[in-house]
């Protein structure tokens, strides 16, 4: 049995399909590739998969990956990503297959890129308030957790980030504590900066790498 | 493709990928180069709609041609509808994203009653006009069909034209027509009496009604050549009908997420409640090399690991052995597993049973439909306790270890008695469990049972028949849940006041379209939804309209009373329903369409179960 990691992108149309519905979709879209998947052999056998590190909904991936196992070790794995795509909804793509590096509990850091825009005011001035929030003392916020909503504050987590204007809208760049121990949602700085200004905001918001504790990409 | 006003509201919304499009096999055409945009629409939300075999059917068949582009439309869910009308976004189809006044057509299927409301809350929607009068050019024609279509004078004023009986074919001829008088310059008028002439095409606006004094309907009267009779329309061969070889995969999840295959239509047993065992007669089966086809290719072009074959009657099907062993020659390989909806309980064989256990074990569900052996053979659903015994014994030899059994209270000439009867069938499968020597040890027997209201119907034998009240049906389930004495068995009931407005609607009249009107302007949407369906707001509404809604649900017809669907056929003599009637009243069967014909009219088809020969005969 070989494990593989397949990456792929999801982004337009597809960012709207959940966690758990991309397990669906890229199951029958598995099956319908015939790609020699192993099933899972309890109760009701299905295809294995697993995703490294979940993506909000919402949220576009620009280098999101999910494990498989293969039954045939001399399946060329190469031919995975065209055969997948055929199969796959508007937005997602797969354009890599290799064996796994790393352990997916090694991830520890996210790059994100989320733009936002408001109504009634230019990108400058979302920019200023933006700012003005980053630079407070201590940037809290409510997060929803398995336990209940509790306070966070932010501000230990923002090392390092970027702020900038690409017309209407403000773009605030950052690298974020990603994984299974601390993971820190960059919509959770939007919520902050609503709640402080009382504006409505729409946003796009990307995954733009996945990093191990060194900085090195997830592999 | 949706616009981008649209995708900033997504974010707000629960569930945003029932709004997006997008999803594998999804027909995307150049709007440019088609002559017919036909929004089909689906009065529920994106889950239900997107379950429903008949609208992946037509929607396949519509965009095989090259003129026509067939796009989807669902009902928004709340959150969905306030964020669209506080950004002034109309209700758009998935494919393209323009909205319902950039089509040709918009068509409806008519699944339930209670979706009535969600009909007029979706042409709002999409800026189109609600009534039929107020839409006066050659565009946006509002069509309808599906099994509420039998009835349809309670949308009389809402809906251009109506489709009677199976689409496929009639469709396609009023698209053509539609061409035709819009190269033509023709007016709307023009186009519709045209459509009246085709066989299958009910125009309501071309007819005029009167009524006595006492309520009921006085005549019914054509205009400008329309028939007076409006004949269904029947595929007469299954096996050379399109069928489409891919279903639009949705990437959420679904109520039914399954390849489905069709194996027949209509229904040899003529139960006497069931609206669907009239409409669709006669059985017309499909052979078991193109059902093995379709569902393979099927399974190969959406990925899906299941199969469902859909049918009225599952095991009713003549070949369902050959077509069994066809199937698992392949989808055992390929880990597809097959499920067998609408089993009846005396069709349940070891041989079926174990096929549908090659791959994976479901529940099981039996629907007896009463609980004594005389409302049983009121309702002619010629099911013996014996057979369900049997069956039940097997299911559970096989290690099953949870039934379920579906009723119906409020039927004919029910008594506390036959309800008292369901609790003690529970019981009965319950200690059959614990005689089945070969049954999973150590394993406990969960026996549910469910009932509904029964709602006469159209076209049924107990057309005429009053509804039992409200009040009567609810003293029954109490009855029922007091006659239960094992934990073993669940109880749970379909609440009557939904049941009772269905009534009123299934078989209502044009006097109706005002209290929809009204239901819309106080904003009623979703009423199939137990979240949304409200009674006492059903029951303000008409009171205000001056409408009486036992009139309709609650009121014994006479036999001779002109109905509100008289002047549709679907080749069901009244005489034939007439006597079923009385029968039924004489707690007499009717014997099935393969053991006797009891010339119900559908013969005049010549097709079908009709013209095979009968075993008893050769």
């Amino acid at each position: 049995m070989k494990s593989v990691r397949i990456w792929f992108k999801k982004e337009g149309l597809s960012r709207f399909i959940s966690h758990l519905d991309l397990n669906k979709v890229m199951t029958l879209a598995i099956n319908r590739s015939r790609i020699p998947i192993w099933h899972t052999e309890g109760f009701n056998p299905h295809p294995f998969l697993t995703f490294a590190l979940p993506l909000s909904l919402g949220f576009s991936g620009e280098c999101e990956t999910m494990d498989i196992k293969l039954e045939d070790d001399s399946f060329d794995i190469s031919q995975i990503p065209d055969s997948l795509n055929k199969s796959l909804p508007d937005g997602i793509r797969a354009y890599k297959a290799a064996e796994p590096v790393m352990k997916p509990a090694k991830i520890a850091l996210a790059s994100y890129k989320l733009k936002v825009g408001c109504d009634g005011q230019s990108g400058e001035e979302i920019c200023d308030d933006f700012h003005s929030l980053l630079n407070s003392e201590s940037i809290i916020t409510q997060k929803k957790t398995k336990k209940g909503i509790k306070d966070i504050d932010l501000k230990p987590y923002l090392s390092d980030y970027s702020l900038g204007i690409e017309g209407n809208e403000a773009v605030f760049s950052a690298t974020m504590p990603a994984g299974s121990t601390v993971n820190i949602n960059p919509i959770l700085y939007l919520n902050a900066l609503k709640e402080r200004t009382g504006r409505e905001y729409y946003y796009s918001a990307a995954r733009t790498r996945i990093m191990d504790e060194n900085g090195d990409c997830f592999e | 493709m949706i616009s981008r006003e649209v995708e900033k509201i997504l974010l707000n919304v629960q569930k945003p990928g029932r709004y997006t499009g997008g999803e594998l096999n999804s027909v995307v055409k150049d709007k440019n180069k088609v002559d017919i945009r036909f929004a089909f629409c689906f009065p529920d939300v994106y889950e239900v709609g997107m379950s429903h075999l008949g609208m992946k059917i037509l929607y396949g068949q519509f965009n095989e041609r090259e003129d026509i582009w067939c796009e989807r439309v669902f009902a928004p869910w709340t959150d969905m509808e306030e964020q669209m009308r506080k950004n002034n976004i109309p209700l758009y189809a998935l494919e393209s994203g323009d909205s319902l006044d950039k089509f040709d057509f918009i068509g409806f299927t008519l699944q339930y009653e209670l979706s009535f409301t969600n009909i007029l809350y979706m042409l709002e929607l999409g800026n189109i006009p609600l009534l039929s009068k107020d839409r006066t050019d050659l565009f946006n024609i509002v069509v309808a069909g599906g099994p509420c279509a039998c009835n349809p004078e309670p949308l009389a004023d809402f809906i251009d034209l109506f489709f009677i009986g199976e689409g496929e074919e009639v469709d396609l001829e009023v698209m053509d027509l539609y061409k035709q008088c819009r190269a033509n310059s023709e007016t709307k008028q023009q186009f519709l009496e045209k459509a009246a002439q085709i066989q299958g095409v009910y125009v309501p606006a071309l007819y005029d009604v009167e009524y006595n004094d006492d309520g009921t309907i006085k005549a019914f009267t054509p205009k400008n050549n329309a028939p007076a009779v409006i004949k269904k329309r029947i595929i007469t061969d299954l096996d050379n009908l399109y069928y489409p070889e891919s279903f639009v995969v949705p990437s959420i999840e679904i109520v039914h997420d399954r390849a489905m295959a069709e194996i027949f239509r209509g229904c040899i047993r003529g139960c006497r409640f069931c609206q669907a065992g009239f409409l669709y007669r006669p059985v017309r089966e499909k052979s078991p090399e193109v059902i093995d086809r379709q569902c393979h290719l099927l399974c190969n072009n959406t990925g899906y690991d299941e199969v469902s074959l859909s049918s009225l009657s599952s095991s009713d099907y003549t070949k369902i052995g050959e077509l069994l062993n066809n199937l698992t020659k392949w989808s055992k390989d390929e880990n597809v597993s097959i499920s067998l909806p609408s089993l009846r309980v005396d069709g349940f064989s070891d041989e079926i049973l174990s096929k549908l256990k090659t791959v994976r074990k479901s529940g099981l569900t039996f629907a007896p439909e009463a609980g004594t052996q005389r409302l049983r053979d009121v309702i002619n659903k010629n099911v013996t306790e014996e057979e369900l015994m049997d069956t039940c014994s097997t299911a559970f030899n096989g290690g099953w270890t949870t039934v379920k059994l579906y009723f119906m209270i409020g039927l004919p000439t029910e008594t506390l008695d036959d309800v008292a009867g369901i609790a003690q069938l529970g019981q009965k499968v319950v200690n059959a469990y614990y005689n089945a020597e070969n049954r999973q040890k150590g394993k406990s027997v969960r026996v549910t049972l469910s009932t509904a209201s029964f709602v006469p119907k159209p076209f049924t034998p107990f057309q005429w028949f009053a509804q039992d009240t409200m009040e009567s049906l609810k003293q029954k389930q109490m009855h029922l849940k007091d006659s239960i004495t094992t934990k073993k068995i669940n109880y749970n009931y379909h609440d009557s006041s939904t049941s009772f407005v269905e009534a009123v609607f299934a078989r209502g009249d044009r006097r109706l379209c005002k209290a929809l009107l009204k239901a819309h302007e106080k904003g009623m949407i979703f009423d199939g939804w137990g979240d949304f369906f409200s009674l006492d707001k059903w029951l303000e509404v008409f009171d205000e309209c001056g409408i009486d809604p036992a009139f309709y649900a609650n009121r014994q017809r006479e036999f001779d009373e002109l109905l509100p669907w008289d002047h549709i056929d679907y080749g069901i003599k009244k005489s034939f329903l007439i006597e079923e009637c009385k029968k039924a009243y004489e707690n007499k069967t009717t014997p099935n369409c393969r053991q006797k014909c009891s010339n119900c009219g559908a013969a005049q088809w010549k097709r079908g179960v009709c013209f095979e020969k009968r075993e008893n005969m050769v």
